[in-house]
C-alpha cells in the first residue's frame, strides 16, 4: 500500500501529515463511532482490501493498562468493515508468553472480534518469509517476517500509550517488534535486544511500515512501563496516517519531547514526520490533551524540562 | 507477498494440495472435527486421529494443520504419536516425520524452525530429543544425524560467552562465574526454555554419542536452571529479577525447567516449583501451558487434573495446535511406555 511505498523518503519529500487525537473517556464508550468520526478526516483505501490490525497483547495483563483494549481493537474493526474492507484480521505475536490462546482468552477478545479462528492470527506460528531489511541501523540485515503481514493490503499498528523502561516510549513504531515472528527467533525475541532495541525498531518499521496508527491511551502505562509501570488515564485515542507522526505526537502528550528518543529522531529523517510544524493536529489540541507520564528512571531527561534545567541537572 | 516484493518464501501450505496465498494462509484454520465425531471417543483415539489426519504429505507437521511442515511441531507429533507405537498407522506417521527430520538438517548439524531456512536455532534440542526417543529403529543412521545435532548443541554457546561481552562485563566489575545454558538463536543471551530443551535433549541421548565437555555443559546448564529459580517457586523465561522487580511465574518455563532437572534430587527449587504447577494447572486458560503443565507433571508421576485435560480436549471445536496435541498424548501416556521414560531413565 501507499504507505509502505513511500517508506522511505526525507522530510521535505512528504506531504504535511495528519494526526487526529479524539477523546475517549473510557472503554464502554461508543468507540466505533468515535473511530468512524476520526477516520473521516483520512483518505483510506481499504474498500475491497485485506486489512490487518497489529495491536500490543503483551502478556495476562491484570491492570488492563499493559495490552492494547480488546474493545479498541473491536471497534477498530468494525470501523475498517465499515469503511468496505473484505476481510479485518487482528494479529498478534506476543514476545513474552508463548501461550497466546491464555492472554486472548485472559482478555475475552472473542467477544469483541468474534470467532478467533476466523478473525485472529497468531504471527509467532504463520508462514514466514525471508525479507531483506530496507535500512541498515542495527546488523539483522534480514529477518524472517509472517507472510500475513507481507501480504495484507493495509497494516495498522495499535500499541497502547506507554512508556519503556529500555526505549522510552513504546506506541506504533515499537510496536512492530510483535511481527516478529517466535517460531524464528523464540520468545522474547532476544534477536531484537541483541541488535540494539531503538536501531531494530528502525529496520522493521522501514520494511514493514505500517499504513495507519490508532494508539489506545485511554487507560495507558507510566513508570516502568512497558510492564511493571502503572496504569495512567488519558481519555485518548491518538490516530493517524504517518506512524511517525501519531508517535511524534502521542510523545508531546506524554510530556515528553520525541527529538530526545533516539529511534523516533531517526524516524523523523526517513519514516514520517517528527516536527509540529509537519503535523497537521486534527480533534483535539495537544494543548488541551496533554498529560504528563512518569518516565522510567534512566529517561527522565526525555521530559519537557527547559534546557536550562537539564543543563543544570547535567543531562544535556 | 506486498507490492515491494523482495520476500523469499520459506515455506508453502501443503494440507490440501492448494497454494493458500499472502493474507489468506494467516487466517485459514482447520477444525479438528466436528464435536460428534468425538463423542465417546478417548483422549488416546481423538488425539492420535488429528496428528494422523494433520500430517502433510512431505511427513512433517505444521504448528496448525494447515499450515507447512516445521521443526518443533513435526518433533512433538512424533513424540506423541510414539507414545502409542503400538499401532500401525502411528508407527508408519512416525517413521515419515522421522525422515522429514532427517532430511531437513542443515550441514552444520543443527535444525532450522522452517524447512528453507538456512540458520539453525533452539529447535535443534527438540529435533535431538525426538531421535533419542526413536533410536533404537534404524540405529546407525540415526545415531549419526543425532550425534551431529548434539555437536552442534555442544558448540553453540550464549551470546554472554563471547570475549567481548565478557571484557564489557569484567569492565564492570560483575560476576563472570554465572553459570551459562543455551539461547534461542545463535549468539544471544540464555534463557531458561531454550536450555531446558537442550538439556532435556542431551540427557535423552546415549552417553556414547556425547561430544567432549558434555557433562560439564550438563552441570552447567543444571545450575543456571536451579540458580534462576523464584523464590516463590517456578521460573520465569529469563533472570528470576529484572531492574529490581521479581519475575513473575511462567506455566511454561516452570514446565521445561522442571522436566529438565527430573535427574536432580528433589531440593527446595524443584520442591518448590512443583507444588506452584501443580496449584496453578487448573485454571490455566490456554490448551498450550495446561497440556504442558500436564505433561511436565505427569514425567513427576505427580497427580494433575486429567478430567479437565479431557474436558478441555473436548469442548474445543478447534485444538488445532499440533505441539499441544502431541503433549496431551504424552500426558496421558504411562511414562514408562512413551518416550518420556528414555528421557527420565538415561541420567547423566
Amino acid at each position: 500500500m501507499s504507505g509502505r511505498r513511500n517508506s522511505l523518503l526525507p522530510p521535505h519529500q512528504r506531504p504535511v501529515s495528519r494526526v487526529c487525537i479524539q477523546r475517549a473517556e473510557s472503554y464502554s464508550a461508543d468507540l466505533v463511532g468515535v473511530l468512524m468520526e476520526g477516520l473521516q478526516n483520512f483518505h483510506i483505501p481499504v474498500r475491497g482490501k485485506s486489512v490487518l490490525l497489529k495491536p500490543n497483547f503483551v502478556g495476562l495483563d491484570s491492570t488492563g493498562a499493559m495490552n492494547t483494549s480488546p474493545a479498541v481493537a473491536g471497534a477498530a474493526r468494525e470501523a475498517f468493515l465499515r469503511l468496505g474492507a473484505n476481510r479485518v484480521i487482528v494479529a498478534e505475536g506476543p514476545a513474552l508468553e508463548r501461550d497466546t490462546e491464555a492472554i486472548l482468552e485472559s482478555m475475552r477478545l472473542r467477544d469483541y472480534i468474534g470467532s478467533l479462528d476466523r478473525n485472529f492470527t497468531d504471527l509467532n506460528t504463520d508462514h514466514v518469509c525471508q525479507v531483506e531489511l530496507r535500512t541498515r541501523a542495527s546488523n539483522l540485515r534480514r529477518l524472517y517476517l509472517p507472510q500475513s503481514v507481507l501480504g495484507a493490503d493495509f497494516v495498522v499498528s495499535m500499541p497502547k500509550l506507554k512508556t519503556h523502561r529500555w526505549a522510552g516510549v513504546t506506541l506504533s513504531l515499537k510496536n512492530l517488534f510483535g511481527i516478529v515472528p517466535g517460531s524464528c527467533y523464540g520468545w522474547p525475541k532476544n534477536i531484537l535486544h541483541w541488535a540494539q532495541i531503538p536501531r531494530a525498531i528502525l529496520d522493521i518499521a522501514s520494511t514493514v511500515r505500517p499504513d495507519f496508527a490508532i494508539v489506545d491511551g485511554i487507560v495507558g502505562m507510566e513508570g516502568e512501563g512497558p510492564l511493571d509501570g502503572t496504569p495512567k488515564k488519558t481519555g485518548l485515542l491518538v490516530i493517524g496516517d504517518d506512524p511517525v507522526a501519531v508517535d511524534a505526537t502521542c510523545a508531546r502528550i506524554m510530556g515528553i519531547r520525541p527529538e530526545r528518543i533516539g529511534y523516533l529522531k531517526a524516524a523523523g529523517c526517513l519514516l514520517g514526520h517528527l516536527r509540529e510544524e509537519n503535523i497537521r493536529q486534527l480533534g483535539e489540541r495537544i494543548a488541551n490533551a496533554k498529560s504528563p507520564f512518569e518516565l522510567p528512571a534512566q529517561f527522565k531527561k526525555l521530559a519537557e524540562a527547559s534546557e536550562k534545567t537539564l543543563m543544570k541537572a547535567g543531562v544535556c | 507477498m506486498n507490492s515491494e516484493g523482495h520476500g523469499q518464501m520459506v515455506a508453502q501450505p501443503q494440507s490440501d494440495g492448494s497454494k493458500l496465498t499472502g493474507f489468506e494462509t494467516g487466517i485459514h484454520r482447520v477444525m479438528l472435527e466436528p464435536k460428534a465425531d468425538t463423542a465417546g471417543c478417548s483422549l488416546e483415539i481423538v488425539g492420535t486421529r488429528f496428528l494422523l489426519k494433520s500430517q502433510n504429505p512431505d511427513g512433517g507437521w505444521g504448528f496448525q494443520p494447515v499450515l507447512s511442515s516445521a521443526t518443533e511441531p513435526t518433533a512433538w507429533a512424533i513424540m506423541g504419536l510414539e507414545a502409542f507405537i503400538g499401532r500401525a498407522e502411528c508407527r508408519q506417521a512416525c517413521e515419515k516425520g522421522m525422515a522429514w527430520l532427517e532430511d531437513c538438517q542443515l550441514k552444520d548439524g543443527s535444525w532450522p524452525a522452517h524447512l528453507g531456512q538456512r540458520e539453525g536455532c533452539w529447535v535443534t534440542s527438540v529435533a535431538c530429543l525426538a531421535l533419542a526417543s526413536k533410536l533404537d529403529e534404524g540405529i546407525a543412521k540415526r545415531a549419526e544425524v543425532l550425534s551431529k545435532g548434539l555437536r552442534w548443541l555442544l558448540n553453540d554457546w550464549p551470546g554472554e560467552g563471547n570475549l567481548w561481552w565478557r571484557l564489557l562485563r569484567m569492565l564492570e566489575g560483575s560476576n563472570l562465574g554465572r553459570p551459562r545454558g543455551w539461547s534461542w538463536t545463535p549468539g544471544t543471551s540464555g534463557w531458561i526454555e531454550p536450555t531446558a530443551q537442550a538439556l532435556l535433549a542431551v540427557q535423552a541421548a546415549p552417553p556414547e554419542l556425547y561430544p567432549r565437555g558434555t557433562k560439564k555443559r550438563i552441570q552447567m546448564a543444571q545450575a543456571m536452571l536451579l540458580n534462576q529459580a523464584l523464590a516463590s517457586g517456578g521460573w520465569n523465561s529469563g533472570s528470576s529479577e529484572s531492574y529490581g522487580y521479581a519475575g513473575r511465574q511462567q506455566p511454561g518455563p516452570t514446565s521445561w525447567a522442571l522436566m529438565a532437572l527430573r535427574s536432580q534430587e528433589q531440593g527446595q527449587e524443584i520442591a518448590a516449583g512443583l507444588e506452584w504447577l501443580q496449584q496453578i494447572h487448573t485454571s490455566l486458560n490456554g490448551f498450550f501451558s495446561f497440556s504442558l503443565a500436564c505433561l511436565c507433571l505427569n514425567f513427576w508421576e505427580v497427580p494433575y487434573d486429567i478430567s479437565r485435560l479431557q474436558n478441555t480436549f473436548f469442548t474445543r471445536i478447534s485444538p488445532g495446535a499440533v505441539m499441544e496435541m502431541g503433549w496431551t498424548l504424552l500426558a496421558i501416556s504411562p511414562p514408562e511406555e512413551s518416550p518420556l521414560g528414555r528421557w527420565r531413565g538415561l541420567k547423566s
